[in-house]
């Protein structure tokens, strides 16, 4: 034989009573400290290959590429930029003014538009002085 | 006194009938004219003076391993014949002696070295009476080498007779001997290896496109080679025959791996074509100075002639310039990815210029020899008016007007530009600044990833008065932009000229590489290539 759960209250006192009792309870667990409820977030960790030890600097994460590669842009001083792709005579195909930050930018370079060859990639002030170089290739 | 002169005239009169006892002679029977490869014989005899009776006849020869090899030998007459061969010794001849007497150097302290190149070979005959005069003894049969794959330089001393002796048993009597024809010359032999032939490539694009060009060389209508030209544009060929002459075929090859042919014609041969034909229209338009011709050499006429209608026009202009914006034209006949390479080739001192045999000079023979193997080939392609990728001339047609060599058309000079994209409130924008000078046309080819960016929108700021065009094809991510003014009157407004406005398709945070410019190229009112520099 199946018992059933009896939810009925015989006295408007006693649901009052739980009611009260309940709410005290939420309350009461509502009084901790915030930083019990927030997680830490952790920075994402740079991905070793992208690492520059030097203050300042540009390197990517792998000089084979097909479609696109990640590069990791590093300054001393928040400011504008440029990156630029020269092919293998030496002649800018693709150039880009970035807005970058302080430490490490993450950015991704696009190569799907460069035929398959091998190519040099810079970072510049905006007064073209070189701050990094790197060489890599395409690989269709 | 007078007995004294009567001996001594005795005595030379004795010498010199002693003197001419004898000669071994030796020649070959075929007639003159050789070839490598061709057989010879030559034939040894005696020739006697009146009262020599030899019974036993010896003679030493030498000839050369390098030019003869030996096949056979066969003798003759009545009395015994018999003959000796060494591989790799030279005569060293007696000094004191004339080298002709050939008895006097038997004995004399003549001997035999080591010698890689010549052979020696002694022939003997012996009969119990005396041997024939002028009969052959012996006949050796050689076969004509390549001195093409030597150092020698020609054929005229092949053999040699080095020392004999004539001697009649009978009476212990020996003669003096000498040789009648001591060398066999055998004069011009045909089919000799011309060795390493060169032929040099003649184009500026050599420097980074050489191994895009091949040739085909014809003996007759036979191809007697084919292949690339090496990264320095040359040949190097050692299988060519001295004093034929061949044809060369220059061209490049239907697939390129380096050599775009799209951008082979740039603004700057649109904007020389256009001047040439608005010259040739009577200077309507034209800059002050122009006269009916624009061109500076001949070859241009052929260069420049996109529609093969026979003449350099307006017509050949807007092909030009069509293709510089993207739109190749029904025309078959200039250089361009989808029509190929429409090839100009000719013999450098030659090119340009038209002759009856050479339509503008495209001689294409060449015939080597052991004095000449070196031979330069220049190399065009139609539609380059402005040189880029075509030999330029350096010998002057007479059919050009005196009044415009000046106009060199292959100057180039090296102007600012800087070409920057940027993510700017989520688009793309792609500006093209330049501060160049006296920039009357500009030619900006760009690709863009079709996958991230969408087009929105091309804005010109060049000037009221100037032509601007552009092309996009979507489908493969292309975009040609520019301006020309055909007259060469009105410059690019400086500044920002051209800005590209893309739409990302997708969340991005850089662009570098999205954007890429393939082709970019300025020109000036004087016709003067401006690359760019960023």
């Amino acid at each position: 034989m199946v018992q059933k759960l009896n939810l009925n209250f015989k006295r408007k006192k006693d649901m009052k009573n739980i009611l009260l009792f309940v709410g005290l309870v939420l309350m009461l667990s509502g009084c901790v400290r915030d930083d019990m409820f927030i997680d830490t977030i952790e920075p994402p960790k740079l991905i070793e290959a992208l690492e520059i030890v030097q203050s300042k600097g540009l390197k990517l994460e792998s000089i084979i590429v097909s479609n696109e590669v990640l590069i990791n842009v590093k300054l001393e001083v928040v400011g504008s930029y440029k990156i630029k792709i020269r092919n293998i005579v030496n002649k800018i195909v693709s150039q880009e003014i970035i807005q970058a930050k302080a430490g490490d930018n993450i950015l991704k370079v696009y190569t799907s538009t460069l035929p398959k060859s091998a190519y040099t990639i810079q970072l510049t002030n905006m007064d073209n002085q070189l701050i990094g170089s790197q060489r890599f290739t395409i690989k269709n | 006194m007078k007995k004294l002169i009567t001996v001594i005239l005795c005595v030379l009169f004795t010498l010199n009938i002693f003197g001419q006892d004898a000669y071994l002679d030796h020649s070959y029977v075929e007639p003159s004219g050789f070839a490598v490869n061709d057989t010879i014989t030559v034939k040894f005899n005696p020739i006697y003076v009146e009262g020599t009776t030899p019974t036993q006849l010896t003679g030493w020869f030498e000839y050369n391993n390098k030019l003869l090899e030996k096949i056979s030998e066969t003798y003759y007459g009545d009395g015994q014949v018999n003959s000796n061969h060494w591989v790799g010794y030279k005569f060293n001849p007696a000094t004191g002696f004339e080298i002709h007497e050939i008895s006097s150097q038997w004995g004399n302290g003549a001997s035999y070295g080591v010698n890689a190149d010549w052979n020696v070979m002694s022939l003997f005959v012996q009969s119990s009476g005396t041997i024939v005069e002028g009969e052959t003894f012996i006949e050796i049969k050689f076969k004509i080498k390549d001195r093409g794959l030597t150092d020698y330089t020609d054929y005229s001393e092949v053999t040699m007779i080095n020392d004999g002796r004539y001697r009649d048993n009978r009476t212990d009597t020996d003669y003096v001997v000498h040789a009648m024809n001591q060398s066999i010359d055998l004069g011009i032999v045909s089919g000799v290896n011309a060795g390493d032939v060169v032929i040099n490539l003649n184009t500026p694009a050599k420097a980074l496109h050489a191994t895009d060009y091949q040739y085909k060389i014809y003996n007759g209508d036979i191809i007697h080679d084919e292949g690339s030209f090496d990264s320095n544009g040359q040949i190097i060929i050692s299988t060519l025959i001295n004093d034929i002459e061949y044809n060369i075929d220059i061209f490049v090859t239907e697939s390129p791996t380096t050599l775009v042919l799209d951008d082979v014609i740039t603004i700057t041969d649109a904007y020389i074509t256009f001047k040439e034909a608005i010259a040739r229209d009577g200077g309507s338009g034209g800059a002050p100075g122009d006269v009916s011709s624009y061109f500076s050499h001949g070859i241009q006429y052929l260069l420049g002639e996109l529609n093969n209608s026979g003449n350099v026009d307006f017509e050949d202009s807007y092909i030009s310039l069509a293709h510089v914006n993207g739109v190749d034209t029904d025309s078959e006949w200039y250089s361009s990815t989808t029509n190929g390479a429409i090839n100009v080739v000719g013999e450098v001192a030659q090119y340009g210029i038209s002759t009856n045999d050479y339509y503008f000079g495209q001689k294409k023979t060449f015939t080597p020899t052991d004095d000449l193997k070196v031979f330069e080939f220049a190399h065009g392609l139609v539609g380059d008016v402005d040189f880029s990728h075509s030999y330029e001339p350096t010998a002057v047609s007479t059919s050009n007007k005196s009044s415009t060599q000046s106009k060199v058309s292959s100057r180039v000079e090296t102007q600012t530009i800087d070409i920057v994209s940027e993510l700017t409130e989520g688009k793309v924008i792609v500006s093209i600044l330049t501060d160049a000078i006296d920039m009357v046309g500009s030619q900006f080819n760009i690709t863009y990833d079709t996958s991230i960016l969408t087009l929105d929108e091309v804005i010109f700021d060049t000037g009221n008065t100037m032509s601007n065009f552009s092309n996009h094809k979507e489908t493969v991510g292309k975009i040609w932009i520019g301006s020309l003014d055909q007259s060469g009157i009105e410059t690019i407004k400086n500044g920002t000229p051209y800005k590209l406005i893309f739409t990302p398709k997708e969340t991005i945070q850089n662009t570098i590489g999205l954007v890429s410019f393939n082709l970019t190229e300025g020109v000036k009112s004087d016709g003067t290539k401006i690359k760019f520099e960023f």
